[in-house]
């Protein structure tokens, strides 16, 4: 035997997890929330990687998307309104070993979140990072969020929203030590399911902006593009996303795009009249946070207690003999 | 012939003098001339003394005392007159260290630093002092990392193995230790939980200790007691897993193969011996620990992930054992180093030696060899004692599964990567360095004795490395010695003639020359008057290329330094050159194992060769026969014409394949594209069923309606349900239904 007793014996005691396994509550969404199809498509990653439910943590900040570690049956975190990331982060320092996932809303992102998914992004600590981005503020029912598009009336915007849409794909785009980049839409399952396992088996901070429907607020949303293929432009690349032929024949604009083409991204984002979807850009060479911060030696208990007492001492007053 | 000449033919001969009235002087002090220029080793940089790096980074663990200096100049010198007198001083001080180490001083670079600066000081002139002073100053600064200075004396071999062993061991445990320790904190942790977890931790007495003195007074801890009671978790960890870990625990805290504490007070295993049976004893005695420390922490590893299952792990714990271990296992505990002298090596200890090469144990081996010549054997004996020595290291090659080295002392600093290598290399390690000590009578200081050996092909260098590929041109590597493509190393000598002038000559360094240097040796030489020198005599590299036959009315000699700096001929009697011509026979086989001037690789390029210029000849030869025959019509007609009116082709692309629609009259779902929204299931639940991966399809079309197919097709957010026809014709409304499924038939 080459390997070592425990790791043998460790798979040899493995139970299998299935689909259900991974299912925590019952899903409380609108029927015909997009949301939906994200939960399955994230437990169909759980599942085929055999993840041990005790190793998984979902972190999220508030909104629908942000029920989303309710339904799972792993371990959650429930945070605040923007404040998913730093919750996440704190998390994989203390337990690299654990499998961390962070689902967000589009405001609680691109709005109140903004400032820690810019500096998340730079840490480039290893998880995968869902924004559900419906276009607008749904828990709440109905205020405009940041990519809510020009016009869109609410309850915030009655007259239509003034402003043109902010681009999540861009500003990530510009952002230092990137590492990964998606864009996916909901209503395409096998995509959604490549590319959120793409970013899970990616080490670093994968960010992925998942086009999601709102049946209630959003209703006519994304129909264009659900009706029209011709409207998305599918990546494809043998180191990104690969399309079956059925998928194939149903969306007919491709663009063979490799991922590690910084520069085409930037084009294809901020040019494609149709929206892209697939891996936009991933480099696996950027370092994690949490490595470069590995301290060279392991701080046992004596360890610490060591270096407290050199410390201390030096302000010791040594009484006169 | 002269007289002279048949005297030397005769000591060649015979190796004895015979009565003349050619005076032989009695063997004086004399010196290869080759190594003529190294005299006043003291006067030279070279890369004695070596420095035993107090590194941990693992980046360097040794280094020359020049290579120290000069790294520190290029950091701190600068440009102009100032770095020139910094430099000069510096050099000066490491020229003094060198002195003090050569005259047996010991001590690290900092503690003979700060020796040789202050006898320095007390040398240089007042006026110059405060200048000295300030340049070594500042050298010293910024000098970087201490350590042991050593010499290429007869301890430098243990010293800088044991060093270099200790480093690479360190940084290799190093990862078996925080793996131990994180289990330790791991399960003590879990434990410490539990225990927080019982009725102990929440008696009156344990929580007023908790708080500490300052809140003694603070609170009523028996009413704080009857609380926490009443709220207590009861989720305690079942009484044979506590059992398990704190005896896992027990083991890695009490194994003596790793400081867990770092403090030197845990009782440790020692791994280095002087004895191979004595670390074999050891290795063997504990192995049955090592198989309980592993037992240990694949039993913490699993219990501190929850991953122990009683019904599968149990019977593989209890039957776990010696045998059970793993080479990744035994990879991770320290391995032996076991120093060696080869002059007090019984038969018995070289088998313990060669069952240790054929082997896997994690045993690295310095043998030290101090003479590679010893006494020469008579003329009708092939075997003597230094050719036994000079072949040592190559007979534990032979079991193919050891990491093996050759080199002198000399060369060790050549050769860090290689001894490196080995002490990396999770097998067995075998190190046999020459290195000189005091029986040998020669005038050669320890290290050019040592640079010597190796030069003369006596105790050339090699390693092999099992883990570097599968064939031995991956594993067998001589480049370490000089001009391996000949047989012998050339070296310029240069001298002055009667006439004084300068003259060059190339002289190959020779065993003979080696043995030329040692007085134990002199009877084989016989120095040749200057007026008797002639050009029958040959020096010992051309007159080991002859044939027997030419050998005839010739002698061979070694050219000599004497201690008035003269240069001389020394006649060779047979007896050395025999055994000369056998060191060259094992270089040659040295050669062919590392690939040069390989003999199969040569004859099958010869063969190849031959075949090739054979093929060729016949081509030829049928080339000339057909056009002798042909004539001149028939070669103009054997020439293609251009092509004229060629036509494109054209391909044609094939057209598109259309796939034509599927229209089927069962209703089917698109499954892979359901996107789990729950509308058709939650419209029928007989009707429509999630799969294995949660996305819909059609459970049983007769568990529902045709309008309820058609409303779930209507709902569907990505419109993948087809209803198909109605499977019920008497189904009311169906008119209507079918024209509102008409845009989901396709």
């Amino acid at each position: 035997m080459s390997v070592r007793a425990s790791e043998f014996l460790r798979h040899a005691g493995e139970e299998e997890h299935s689909l259900d396994d991974y299912a925590g509550r019952v899903p409380r969404w609108c029927t015909g929330c997009g949301d939906l199809a994200i939960l399955t498509a994230v437990q169909r990653v759980c599942r085929d990687e055999q993840l041990p439910l005790e190793k998984i943590v979902f972190v999220s900040g508030i909104g629908c998307s942000s029920r989303f570690p309710h339904y799972m049956g792993t371990y959650g975190f429930h945070g605040l309104h923007g404040r998913a990331l730093p919750i996440a982060e704190g998390i994989k320092m203390r337990r690299p070993d654990l499998h961390v996932f962070v689902n967000m809303g589009d405001g609680d992102c691109c709005s109140i979140g903004a400032a820690h998914w810019m500096h998340a992004t730079r840490y480039n600590m290893n998880m995968t990072v869902m924004m559900h981005d419906n276009n607008i503020y749904g828990l709440t029912k109905n205020q405009a969020s940041p990519t809510s598009p020009k016009g869109t009336r609410s309850n915030t915007t009655p007259r239509g929203s003034d402003l043109e849409a902010f681009d999540p794909l861009q500003a990530t785009l510009g952002m230092s030590n990137l590492s990964f980049v998606a864009q996916v839409a909901d209503w395409i399952p096998e995509v959604l399911f490549k590319v959120i396992s793409a970013a899970y088996k990616h080490r670093g901070f994968s960010f992925i902006r998942i086009l999601q429907r709102c049946p209630e607020f959003q209703a006519n949303r994304w129909e264009p593009c659900i009706n029209d293929p011709d409207r998305l432009l599918m990546l494809t690349h043998e180191n990104g996303v690969q399309l079956s032929p059925a998928l194939s024949r149903a969306y007919r604009h491709q663009e063979e795009h490799d991922p590690a083409d910084l520069v085409d991204a930037r084009r294809i984002v901020g040019t494609s009249e149709r929206l892209p979807i697939g891996i936009i850009y991933q480099n696996p060479d950027v370092p994690c946070y949490e490595d470069l911060r590995k301290p060279d030696r392991l701080y046992t208990p004596e360890l610490i207690e060591k270096g407290l007492s050199e410390e201390l001492d030096k302000f010791t007053i040594w009484p006169p003999d | 012939m002269s007289v002279e000449m048949q005297e030397m033919i005769h000591f060649h001969l015979t190796g004895k003098r015979g009565n003349s009235d050619v005076e032989y002087d009695s063997h004086p002090d004399v010196y290869p001339a080759v190594l003529a220029p190294y005299r006043q080793l003291s006067k030279l940089r070279y890369d004695f003394p070596l420095v035993l790096l107090d590194d941990d980074s693992g980046q360097a663990i040794i280094d020359t005392l020049s290579g120290v200096i000069n790294r520190l100049l290029r950091e701190i010198a600068p440009e102009g007159n100032t770095g020139a007198r910094l430099r000069q001083h510096v050099l000066r001080l490491e020229s003094r260290i060198r002195e003090l180490v050569a005259n047996g001083l010991d001590g690290t670079l900092f503690e003979l630093w700060a020796q040789a600066e202050k006898s320095l000081l007390s040398e240089c002139k007042k006026s110059d002092a405060e200048s000295l002073h300030n340049s070594l100053s500042t050298a010293r600064f910024a000098l970087g990392k201490d350590g042991r200075l050593v010499d290429c004396n007869d301890r430098l071999p243990s010293l800088l193995l044991q060093h270099a062993w200790e480093k690479v061991e360190a940084r290799r445990t190093q990862r078996s230790l925080e793996q131990i320790n994180t289990l330790i904190i791991r399960l003590r942790n879990i434990l410490k939980v539990d225990e927080l977890k019982t009725t102990r931790s929440r008696t009156p007495k344990r929580l007023k200790q908790t708080l500490g003195r300052r809140y003694k007074d603070a609170f009523d801890f028996d009413l704080m007691s009857d609380i926490l009671d009443d709220a207590a978790p009861h989720n305690l960890l079942p009484a044979d897993r506590r059992r398990r870990m704190k005896s896992a625990l027990s083991v890695l805290e009490s194994q003596k193969f790793f400081s867990i504490t770092g403090d030197g007070k845990q009782p440790q295993y020692r791994f280095v011996f002087d004895s191979a049976s004595g670390a074999l004893k050891a290795y063997d005695e504990r192995l049955r620990e090592i198989a309980n420390v592993i037992r240990a922490i694949a039993i913490a590893e699993l219990e501190c992930e929850n991953a122990y299952r009683e019904a599968t792990h149990a019977v593989y714990f209890d039957r776990f054992g010696v045998q059970a271990l793993s080479p990744a296992d035994l990879a991770m505990f320290p391995s032996y180093l076991i120093c060696l002298r080869e002059s007090e090596c019984d038969s018995r200890d070289k088998a313990v030696l060669m069952e240790i090469a054929s082997s896997d144990l994690p045993m690295k081996v310095l043998l030290q060899v101090s003479d590679v010549l010893g006494e020469l054997s008579p003329p009708d004996r092939q075997a003597h004692h230094g050719a036994f020595v000079q072949q040592l290291a190559s007979t534990f090659v032979a079991p193919g599964n050891a990491y093996v080295m050759q080199s002198a002392s000399s060369n060790l600093y050549q050769q860090k990567e290689e001894i490196r290598k080995g002490l990396e290399f999770q097998g067995p390690a075998i190190f046999s360095i020459f290195s000189a000590n005091d029986q040998q009578e020669s005038t050669l200081p320890a290290y050019l004795l040592a640079a010597a050996a190796m030069e003369s092909r006596v105790f050339p260098a090699f390693s092999y490395d099992p883990s570097a590929g599968p064939g031995l041109a991956d594993r067998f590597d001589i480049r370490r010695n000089p001009e391996i493509e000949n047989a012998w190393p050339r070296r310029e000598l240069r001298y002055e003639d009667e006439e004084l002038q300068m003259v060059s000559e190339e002289h190959a360094f020779t065993l003979v020359d080696f043995a030329a240097a040692d007085a134990r040796y002199g009877d084989h030489f016989a120095p040749a008057p200057r007026e008797s020198w002639n050009e029958d005599m040959l020096p010992v590299a051309n007159y080991l290329d002859l044939q027997d036959s030419e050998t005839f009315e010739k002698v061979p000699y070694v050219s000599v330094i004497d201690d008035s700096n003269v240069l001389r001929r020394f006649v060779v009697d047979d007896n050395l050159i025999r055994i000369a011509r056998r060191c060259l026979d094992r270089w040659h086989v040295l050669q062919e194992q590392g690939g040069v001037n390989n003999s199969y690789a040569s004859a099958l390029l010869s063969k190849e060769r031959t075949a090739w210029e054979e093929e060729k000849e016949k081509q030829i030869q049928a080339i000339r026969a057909e056009f002798a025959q042909a004539d001149q019509g028939q070669l103009i007609a054997a020439v293609p014409q251009p092509l004229q009116d060629a036509e494109a082709t054209v391909v044609q692309a094939d057209a598109e394949e259309e796939v034509a629609p599927v229209v089927s009259d069962d209703p089917y779902i698109d499954t892979p594209s359901c996107t789990t929204c729950d509308e058709c299931t939650n419209e029928n639940n007989r009707m429509f069923a999630y799969d294995e991966n949660k996305q819909a399809f059609i459970k049983d079309p007769d568990a529902g309606t045709y309008k309820e197919l058609v409303e779930a097709a209507e709902n569907c957010q990505v419109a993948i349900i087809h209803p198909g026809k109605p499977r019920n014709p008497n189904e009311p409304g169906l008119e209507e239904l079918i024209k509102r499924a008409e845009p989901f038939m396709a």
